[in-house]
């Protein structure tokens, strides 16, 4: 007995402690908190979110997606102000809108110990057409001030029931308390992805409920589902009803830290916590199951059955005779597989959309030689099928997208071409310019992609080169009588560091390729700039130039110093925060590698060079080489470093942190010659 | 028959007029085209205000692209919102002989909101095309027509109207009621073929063979650069209200007699809490202060654009119940209640950016693109930024110092100037003392002092958190490698309006080693070579130095024991006309004292001096990397 009032008084106490969300019930306490009790930072903080999303029958319309969304925000200051801006984009692109409604908000302030209440009105609402696929709602909270607290509520209705957006429970400021949950009839069948670090816990329900409903007579109707249809004919009307089970999902979660960005970062939003539900099969009454996602492999064959997709890989005849003439003469696969994906690079230009579905058609694109990056990679499929090799698409989720961390139709969208030669699987984007087999655009670096076979079967296929982009630089310099530092340079970049180049200086005149390179490495003049191969990609870039440096050379006290890697010398750590949350992402695998010599001035001789040394970091994930000898009337130096793994995770960035610290200070140490 | 005729004859004349334009890239001047992303080729465009209150904008432009970056110089759009409608807008495109290969018509533009991020709505929207070109070089013929209730803002003709284009020719045309007196401001023609002729109820000019010109460091606008011509009346529509222009006065007293006046309905609770907030202050500063405060404390920026184009502000009664507002409406909001307590200010019209521009007092016409408060203190003004909730009573950021503005009184516009910082004011004085330890590491305090127009980048510094805050010195003194800070002190005096910074700081390995030595250099916040101005082949504009600054610092160095240091380097003295450089080294025991003062002077300077420019920044980062031994003893 004394347990269970000891159990009920704690009960209260805590119910008393708890606080109340409904609309309306905002406390002096809330109120007057100056900071975040968990982060002092914070320059607002979501003191409740509450997000009900429910799929109910209308006669009129059907199946109908609701969705409740309550929250209070306390505002701590004034860059805490933007929460107080909401923006709701709703799809207005189909034959039938998304639309919000009951509106309410409200902003508590403190006059004492009074609460005042300022509503929001209708001149704090506004609607913008942004194109014509969406609009967006948008309202912003009257009176905001420092301390206050605001609420708002509205509702949003949407005909769209393949996917549930998703529900975030982290954001850049602090969450205290969630209560997401989300409500569907058993015929539809979600699949539940969630995502970041922060852990949910995710309770599922199933409780029966009933559909009321009006039958006309005359209309034959099954039971289906598809009774949203109405029919004119006959004029009895009957109430039918259908008893089926409401499948529930609930989330709370509290106490959700901030996310914060930082540099040198993959998308953030990989990392945040988050909900999401994709429709993955529907079975209604009296029909039979029609899948929709479910795993990859369902989700990879929804796409590839589709019409702008797989269907596009169908038709060879608008390209057949081209291809036969490209081809004569070619039997190495590999050599048709570089005819072809070089045919396609040349003829195509990429209108800048990317998809994994083709927007013009495949055949309509070959015919105007513009298309999207499905036209374009569907068509290079196409073509690599069609002189038998074994081709495939691969579809991917760019950086932007962030990573596809669950079996979703939407976590895709873009698309490049595989082919398999042996055992290996070349990746090819024809709408890179730039782009060779094997070598994609940085931005399509994320993870995996999935190549879909004709058959519907489906695997991962790793994104990331797996050859290091290289740059290798021969410098070999002198030392003027006034103490300047001359001499020319010659760079070879390879893989991705080749393509980056040429992505940012292939459009530029040469006064801007030189001012590039002479921003790149500051307080160098540089002349007679040449690069070579800036179009022929399958050839390393090649960079050569002459530059005279300002401060490679000291004289302090009759003797001289020099810093052995001239203007490459890395003079700064780029990773200077003491903590990270986040991996860093160097987007690939790296390696620089430099040679330099320099030549000792007439009159001097070497006193002391910096000694050699070799760096690690753990595991090998990065190597430093470091070099220095002299030789009669020269000093040489060579240094190599690298990165073999292009993600670091953020246990082991005081590790990475040190590394370029020992690096930054050893490229510092000087060269000293005397006057002989 | 006969219409048939006419019609036949308007066609006729159509294709001749189509044949008379050159369509392929081959044919382009190959001096018009060196260097440039596109050439204009044809460009015409008619400002068609022959009917009352209307003002129609053709525009027929012809440009060969010869790359990805000359797409843009297509400008193969049309705003349009409430007031102003498209007519008709339609592009051509043509391949590199000349011969059509596309056609888009209305329906192929697309139509978006043009609001942006900033605001939170108005009406604005645009249609665009959007053209993947296949190959170029190719050629676009873009055409519109629109027809718009203000008359306000008549686009100047500026025949180079982007860095890198080029032009073939380029004509203007404003057609007016012949009772209508059109004023012209035409700047920088010199030195062009541009022709002008007036007709009774028309004025062209037209251009001919402009080479193109690039963007340079430091240099003036574009629009400061190259010809400009800008028309205005002296009287004028704004959506569908007629103003007067004629003189500065008379425009002022319309702005605000049907603008701004009836906007001002503060009721008389507010009026007597305004008179609250002031009771028992003296001064009519102390007063502005307190009232200036009150608006700081209770209102946010929110943009939204609605009345009369976006000119007219907000009621002051909404502002004081939604506690907030865009700048208009702040700056009434703020007028009113100072009003109430017997305070008079002026509604002030400016143009906010960066680079000091002025209202272009010889055009009297809608200028500008913000609002400020001006309050007459005695006899001067002091300006007011109403947007923000930290800017000091009175302090003018970079943003709207030093340029002439419009205020709006009683008697009319008036023409005034904004607060200027001068080279004096405008200063960063930083001092540090620093240990230097034997194994190369620096130990010590930094404390730095803004104020002027440094005050600002500043200013916002208390919102940044703990772990920003630590990042943004790592790369303010980014010339110490290996920094670490902490005890971060922020002493924002808003009354004297200086931003005071003091923070302890550690590097390890500050010191290169030369084997048991050391090489130290004095100046910790040397100026890296990235801050060398960069350098020009052919620079063709002249160097502008927007505000005179004035940098001080000085630091103190312990050596360790068992160190001492050789031969001290000698003070450097530089005086150039763009500014000056002292350093000087001095030694007391195991003490080095390092002082350095850099100043740079206002002014414009000839295209001749920034080669001289460039060699003062190498100088001085030579002189900043300046380093002494330590030896060991």
């Amino acid at each position: 007995m004394r347990k269970i009032t000891w159990f009920a008084f704690l009960l209260v106490t805590s119910c008393g402690v708890a606080q109340d969300f409904r609309f309306g019930k905002v406390t002096v306490e809330e109120l007057q908190e100056e900071v975040h009790s968990k982060d002092a930072d914070a320059d607002a903080a979501i003191l409740y979110r509450e997000q009900f999303s429910h799929i109910d029958y209308f006669e009129n319309d059907g199946l109908m997606l609701t969705t409740e969304v309550y929250e209070r925000i306390k505002i701590y200051n004034t860059d805490g102000f933007d929460w107080g801006t909401q923006q709701i984009p709703l799809y207005t692109g189909g034959s039938k809108n998304e639309s919000v409604g009951k509106i309410k908000g409200v902003t508590y302030t403190l006059n004492g110990d009074k609460i005042e209440e300022s509503k929001l009105r209708n001149d704090g609402i506004f609607d913008e057409e942004k194109n014509k696929f969406y609009d967006v709602k948008k309202f912003t909270m009257p009176n905001l001030q420092p301390g206050c607290v605001i609420e708002f509520q509205y509702e949003v209705v949407s005909p769209y029931l393949s996917t549930i957006d998703e529900i975030r429970l982290q954001e850049e400021i602090p969450v205290n308390k969630a209560d997401v949950s989300f409500y569907t009839p058993e015929w539809l069948v979600y699949q539940l992805h969630r995502k970041g670090i922060f852990p949910l816990d995710i309770e599922q329900t199933s409780k029966a409920a009933t559909i009321n409903y009006r039958v006309r007579q005359g209309v034959s109707n099954g039971g289906s589902v598809g009774f949203a249809q109405r029919s004119s004919v006959g004029s009895g009307v009957q109430m039918r009803k259908i008893d089926y089970q409401k499948k529930g999902y609930k989330v709370l979660a509290q106490d959700i830290p901030a996310m914060r960005e930082e540099a040198y970062s993959s998308n953030i939003d990989n990392y945040r916590a988050a909900l999401s539900f994709e429709l993955s099969f529907t079975q209604y009454p009296g029909e039979p199951l029609e899948t929709i996602t479910s795993s990859w492999e369902a989700v990879s064959k929804t796409i590839y059955d589709s019409e702008n997709f797989g269907g596009q890989l169908k038709s060879v005849r608008f390209f057949d005779d081209d291809i036969d003439e490209l081809l004569a003469g070619a039997n190495d696969p590999v050599e048709k597989l570089a005819r072809i994906y070089e045919f396609v690079k040349q003829k195509m230009v990429w209108n800048k959309y990317i998809g994994i579905y083709a927007d013009e058609g495949v055949k309509e694109a070959y015919k105007s030689g513009v298309g999207n990056s499905a036209d374009i990679n569907l068509m290079l499929v196409s073509m690599l099928r069609y002189a038998g090799l074994d081709a495939n698409p691969v579809i991917l989720s760019t950086r932007d997208n962030g990573i596809p961390v669950f079996p979703t139709r939407n976590g895709f969208n873009d698309v490049i071409a595989g082919a398999k030669i042996g055992e290996h699987t070349f990746l090819m984007d024809a709408t890179n310019k730039m782009g060779m087999p094997d070598l994609l655009d940085e931005e399509l670096l994320n993870w995996n992609g999935r190549v879909i076979r004709e058959d519907g079967s489906s695997e991962w296929v790793n994104l990331y080169p797996s050859k290091h982009a290289t740059e290798s630089t021969i410098i070999s310099s002198e030392i003027t009588e006034d103490l300047v530092a001359v001499g020319t340079l010659q760079s070879r970049y390879t893989g991705n560091y080749g393509l980056t180049y040429r992505k940012n200086l292939g459009s530029r005149t040469e006064e801007e390729q030189l001012k590039a390179f002479e921003q790149m490495h500051s307080g160098v003049d540089i002349a007679d700039l040449e690069l070579k191969n800036a179009l022929e990609v399958s050839n390393p870039l090649e960079v050569a130039y002459n530059f005279e440096m300002l401060n490679g050379v000291e004289e302090v006290g009759g003797k001289l110093y020099v810093s052995p890697l001239l203007h490459v010398t890395t003079t700064e750590n780029p990773f200077k925060s003491e903590v990270r949350a986040h991996p860093v992402d160097f987007k690939f695998p790296w390696k620089d590698r430099y040679i330099i010599s320099i030549k000792i001035p007439e009159g001097y001789t070497v006193e002391s060079l910096p000694e050699s040394a070799l760096y690690h970091m753990t595991d090998k994930m990065a190597s430093y080489v470091y070099r220095v000898s002299a030789s009669e009337d020269k000093i040489n130096i060579s240094t190599e470093m690298a990165f073999n793994s292009s993600i670091i995770a953020p246990d082991y960035y005081q590790d990475l942190k040190k590394f370029y610290e020992t690096i930054v200070t050893k490229q510092n140490e000087k060269i000293v010659l005397t006057k002989i | 028959m006969a219409k048939k005729l006419l019609l036949l004859l308007f066609v006729t004349s159509s294709v001749a007029f189509s044949q008379d334009l050159k369509l392929s890239a081959l044919t382009v001047n190959p001096e018009l085209s060196e260097g440039a992303d596109s050439v204009f080729r044809n460009e015409e465009i008619t400002l068609d205000l022959s009917r009352e209150g209307k003002l129609k904008t053709l525009i027929s432009r012809v440009v060969t692209v010869y790359n990805k970056a000359g797409l843009g110089d297509v400008a193969a759009y049309v705003g349009y919102d409430n007031n102003t409608k498209v007519n008709s807008i339609e592009a051509y495109i043509y391949d590199l002989s000349g011969k059509e290969r596309e056609h888009f018509k209305e329906r192929d533009f697309k139509d978006v909101s043009a609001v942006d991020g900033g605001t939170l709505y108005a009406d604005s929207r645009v249609l665009y095309l959007d053209y993947t070109p296949t190959t170029y070089p190719f050629t676009v013929h873009f055409i519109s027509e629109t027809t718009s209730e203000t008359t306000a803002f008549l686009r100047p003709w500026m025949p180079l109207s982007r860095y890198k284009s080029g032009t073939e020719f380029s004509k203007f045309t404003v057609i007016y009621p012949p009772e209508q007196t059109l004023h012209v401001k035409e700047t920088h023609l010199d030195g062009y073929a541009i022709e002008k002729e007036e007709l009774a109820d028309r004025t062209v000019w037209t251009a001919k063979d402009l080479a193109p010109v690039t963007w340079e460091y430091s240099a003036p606008d574009l629009d400061q650069r190259v010809p400009r011509v800008k028309c205005f009346f002296d009287t004028f529509y704004l959506s569908g209200v007629p103003g007067i222009a004629k003189t500065w006065k008379d425009f002022g007293r319309w702005m605000y007699t049907d603008l701004v006046k009836d906007t001002q309905d503060l009721d008389q609770a507010t009026i007597t809490e305004a008179k609250a907030l002031v009771a028992g202050l003296e001064t009519d500063e102390e007063k502005a202060r307190a009232i200036y405060q009150y608006v700081q404390d209770k209102v946010r920026y929110i943009s939204v654009q609605v009345e009369i184009g976006g000119w007219k502000p907000m009621n002051a009664s909404d502002v004081h119940r939604l506690g907030y507002g865009d700048c208009k409406a702040l700056s009434n909001y703020t007028q009113s209640l100072l009003k109430a307590v017997g305070i008079k200010s002026y509604y002030t019209v400016l143009y906010g950016k960066s680079d000091k521009e002025s209202l272009d007092t010889d055009v009297v016409a809608m200028q500008g693109n913000h609002a400020i408060l001006g309050v007459q203190l005695g006899d001067e003004i002091q300006f007011l930024e109403c947007t923000s909730q930290e800017t000091p009573f009175g302090y003018m950021g970079s943003f709207t110092d030093d340029r002439e503005v419009l205020l709006l009184t009683e008697d009319g516009g008036k023409l005034a100037r904004t607060t200027k910082y001068e080279q004096d004011e405008n200063r960063v004085a930083l001092e540090a003392a620093f240990k230097f330890d034997a194994s190369g590491g620096l130990e010590g305090t930094i404390t730095r002092a803004s104020s002027g127009i440094f005050y600002a980048n500043r200013m916002s510094l208390a919102r940044l958190d703990q772990k920003d805050l630590s990042d943004y010195y790592y790369k303010a003194f980014d010339a110490i490698n290996g920094l670490s800070v902490s005890n971060i002190q922020l002493n924002n005096d808003r009354m004297n309006v200086v931003y005071t910074e003091s923070l302890d700081a550690r590097a390890t390995n500050y010191g290169s080693k030369v084997g048991a030595n050391f090489l130290l250099r004095l100046n910790a916040f040397a100026l890296g070579r990235d801050a060398i101005p960069p350098k020009y082949a052919h620079r063709k504009s002249e160097l502008i130095i927007l505000r005179g600054t004035t940098q001080e610092d000085k630091i103190a160095i312990t050596l360790p024991e068992g160190y001492e240091v050789g031969a001290l380097p000698e003070d450097v003295v530089i005086e150039e006309q763009f500014g000056s450089y002292h350093a000087t080294f001095r030694r007391e025991g195991t003490q080095l004292y390092y002082t350095r003062t850099l100043k740079f002077n206002e002014g414009n300077y000839p295209v001749a001096q920034y080669e001289n420019y460039r060699d003062f920044y190498k100088t001085v980062v030579r002189n900043d990397s300046q380093k002494v031994l330590i030896q060991k003893i």
